[in-house]
């Protein structure tokens, strides 16, 4: 019997790194992914890969860059975790090299670093062409390399519906859908991967990543796997907004010199800066959303007045090509009269921290499920060093790979049953049929669109308890109306509104995951901030928020503490 | 309300014939192209009151770097992304890449693009994905020229834009120079050059370039791409005065 082998959904930094390690591993391979892989969203992750190269003799070291993520994480993170990502960093870098990766160098040849906010070394490998987009396609022509080598069985344009899973609770596979045709099939495996991205899309407008929608993952939530910290998301202090989405000014922007300020007579007040004259104004993203808004309303200031970032002093000759397609979009963006190189920008939700609960083997709940990417709650704790992004894709994609292939390899053959693949393929069929007999004159986007602004209006930078119960309450009433949105679409070719109706439907479901546990954790720690509970509470709230759906209900634990040995809680001073 | 007047050209299905349909849609500040997409979803409604099925089109990263979203607007091969609604004139037009299959409306299948580059061999051929001796170097002269042109995000703007790209050619854009080029920066990249510049002197290679240069005027990643043609179009000619003299 030939050995169905592991599935992975993604083709992103995670899954293609995935993918890469099982096929050495001897196992076979099958990754799904929505798009070409190197369309994903790790793209997005432009400002560099984090690796302790030491490369400007700085003294900086793999424990080093262990304790700084985790103070970033503001304590969250689990150590030995972060400490494993840290130490195989640099390793990660010279594969990326050798990948064809191209890093800015330094004269002597070897890849160039940053520093980025939040960072006290130059850390970050980095790219003129843009360290995601990079990473991204360079992982798209290995895939399909090993593709074209019939090593790899690469399937493009599906979408992730569900997971197979048996009577004793282990997942046997996945039921996909080809985004074309409309085909929905089942297919076997020893060990499925998700590596689908998270669900930053839910806030809608404030998020630069719509297809970050979370139907795998809130599939994989609806069907058992446990969700780790659904309340913490990263948030860019400064992105530069137009009607319907947020450009983030990247952390490699400050690195090169953009800053933040107030405008006033004469000179601009820098209140970055000022405010951390160590870090010299670059700090991790949640520090910066808590001093921009406290800067803000501040005394002395005008009411409603705005930040911009300014890149007057960027050196052109140095960043010019590397920023110019950004700075070309922020000026279209920008309408009002002002400086040329000055943007209004104000904070936007960029990437979600939480995702399916994963231990260090990057198992998660469900037996034979796998999560890795921005689908795993591993790294970045409550608040992501910039930088860390990648690596921690990379680093979870490569442990992910080698766990499945091994959890694999470790099975006595038992051929998946017929009818097991049979029965789930028919409850995703029933459930498209059960959404195109939907009646009732709803619009699903347009209550995604509600949904987004409640996210954005509660679960945002500062979150207060009624306003948390009121957005739970109206989400409860939102969902209802779902099922009185109808299918704009009857084909049964290319339909992309079925597609959107299901991923809406999980989307709800994780909103519900998010607004539940923000209302319940009572400190601030990371973004997550509450006037009312102003400070981080170790004692009390040093612990996971483990999420799991039951009976059409969030259930929420906290009590999986967070616990370390070499880095103590403490005030992150800056 | 003030409105934005849109004209989409539309397909059902890859053998079904393309039709027009026009829809008013809220013009609001700093609207992008997908932002006008996304809100026709949600009254998909046209102008001579039809209801319809909404518009597929793709779009991933909404950041100019998937290259997903890449369709003609006004005329004019661009990312909708990109586009802010406010720069064009009335009706802004939208319809679908001409030089691929259309799957549906304006949503195209650029697999003809990625084929391309498995012919070349665009890949690095790694041992392993593992550590492996002391770090790479790469001259920084060389590194400058690479990035800007492994910036390529795929989009097919290159080819939209290119005469040589059509039925009766097997050229499938000037996107493949930049791979190429790229990777005869590299030093693991250069060991594959001269099987890739033998299959670049072959059919849809580097004869077939015009050398019309529109495809850099266009590429929305600003992928200097004639200069790629002129470096990958001497290394190929010195690869095939090398086969010539059995070097």
């Amino acid at each position: 019997m030939k050995r169905p082998g592991i599935i992975v959904v993604g083709g992103g930094a995670a899954g293609a790194m995935c993918a890469l390690k099982a096929v050495e591993a001897g196992v076979e391979v099958t990754l799904f992914s929505r798009f070409a892989p190197r369309r994903s969203s790790s793209s997005l992750s432009q400002s560099g890969f984090n690796a302790a190269l030491d490369s400007k003799g700085e003294g900086d070291s793999p424990a080093l860059h262990a304790r700084e993520s985790l103070v970033c994480g503001d304590f969250l993170a689990f150590e030995s975790e972060v400490a494993a990502m840290c130490e195989a960093a640099p390793m990660l870098a010279g594969l990326f090299d050798r990948m064809g990766v191209a890093f800015a160098r330094t004269p002597e040849g070897l890849a160039d670093l940053v520093r980025l906010p939040g960072s006290t070394k130059r850390r970050s490998a980095f790219s003129f062409a843009g360290a995601g987009q990079q990473v991204a396609a360079a992982l798209d022509a290995q895939l399909r390399r090993l593709s074209a080598a019939g090593k790899i069985r690469l399937l493009e344009g599906w979408e992730f519906l569900s997971l197979v899973v048996d009577d004793g609770g282990r997942c046997r596979g996945v039921v996909s859908c080809d985004r074309s045709n409309m085909d929905t099939k089942a297919f076997p495996a020893e060990a499925v991967v998700v590596a689908s991205g998270g669900f930053a899309g839910l806030w809608g407008g404030r998020s630069a990543k719509p297809d970050e929608d979370g139907s795998a993952l809130g599939a994989c939530f609806e069907q058992g796997a446990i969700l780790a910290n659904p309340e913490f998301v990263q948030i860019s202090p400064f992105a530069v907004a137009g009607a319907d989405e947020s450009h983030p000014v990247t952390a490699l922007m400050l690195a090169a010199g953009a800053r933040a300020e107030f405008p006033r007579e004469g000179t601009p007040w820098r209140f970055m800066e000022e405010r951390f004259p160590k870090g010299r104004g670059m700090v991790p993203d949640d520090v910066a959303v808590r001093a921009l808004l406290c800067a803000a309303s501040g005394a002395g200031q005008t009411p409603g007045a705005q930040p911009v970032v300014d890149f007057t002093d960027v050196d052109q000759g140095r960043w010019g090509a590397c920023f110019r397609r950004s700075l070309d979009l922020f000026g279209r963006l920008s309408f009002d009269e002002g400086p040329a190189l000055s943007f209004k920008v104000s904070p936007a939700v960029v990437r979600t921290l939480g995702g399916l609960k994963v231990n260090s083997s990057h198992e998660t709940s469900v037996p034979g499920l796998f999560a890795a990417g921005s689908a795993a709650a591993i790294y970045h704790g409550a608040c992501a060093l910039p930088g860390n992004e990648l690596t921690a894709s990379a680093f979870g994609g490569l442990v992910a790979g080698v766990e499945a292939a091994r959890f694999a390899q470790g099975l006595e053959a038992k051929e998946v049953t017929q009818s097991l693949l049979d029965s789930a393929r028919e409850r995703e069929e029933d459930e498209n049929g059960r959404l195109a007999g939907q009646q009732g004159g709803e619009n699903a986007h347009v209550l995604m669109r509600e949904l987004s602004g409640l996210l954005s209006s509660s679960a945002f930078a500062s979150r207060e308890n009624g306003e948390l119960s009121r957005a739970a309450e109206k989400i409860e009433e939102l969902s209802e109306r779902l099922a009185g949105c109808e299918l704009l679409d009857r084909s049964e070719w290319a339909n992309a509104e079925l597609i959107s109706m299901r991923a809406i439907e999980r989307g709800f479901k994780l909103a519900r995951a998010v607004v539940a546990a923000a209302r319940s954790r009572d400190e601030s720690r990371g973004v997550h901030y509450k006037p009312a509970f102003p400070k981080r509470d170790d004692a009390g709230w040093r612990a996971l928020t483990k999420a799991s759906w039951s009976d059409g209900e969030v259930k929420l634990d906290f009590s999986e503490k967070v616990e370390g040995k070499d880095v103590e809680p403490a005030a992150r001073e800056y | 309300m003030e409105t934005v007047l849109v004209k989409i050209r539309r397909q059902d299905d890859p053998g079904d014939l393309p039709y027009w349909e026009k829809f008013e849609v809220e013009r609001r500040e700093g609207m992008t192209v997908v932002g006008l997409l996304l809100a026709l979803r949600e009254n998909p409604v046209t102008v001579d009151g039809n209801r319809t099925a909404p518009v597929v089109w793709e779009s991933s990263c909404r950041d100019g770097l998937c290259g997903s979203c890449a369709m003609v607007i006004n005329g004019r091969v661009r990312l909708a992304c990109h586009t802010v609604v406010e720069e064009l004139s009335e009706p802004v037009t939208l319809e679908p890449l001409s030089k691929f299959p259309v799957l549906r409306d304006l949503k195209v299948d650029r697999a003809r693009m990625f084929d391309a580059l498995g012919r070349i061999l665009a890949w690095i051929d790694l041992d392993g994905i593992h550590a492996h001796g002391p770090a790479l170097r790469i001259a920084p002269e060389a590194a400058t020229r690479a990035a800007p042109v492994s910036a390529c995000i795929m989009c097919g703007a290159c080819s939209e834009a290119c005469p040589q790209v059509n039925e009766r050619s097997a050229f499938a854009g000037a996107f493949l120079f930049a791979h190429a080029d790229a990777l005869s920066a590299h030093p693991l990249g250069s060991f594959g050059d001269p099987a890739r510049m033998d299959e670049l002197l072959g059919r849809g290679g580097i004869a077939d370039c015009a050398g019309a240069g529109v495809c850099s005027e266009v590429c929305p990643a600003r992928v200097p791409l004639v200069e790629s043609i002129a470096r990958v179009e001497g290394k190929a000619n010195s690869r095939a005065l090398k086969r010539l003299l059995g070097l």
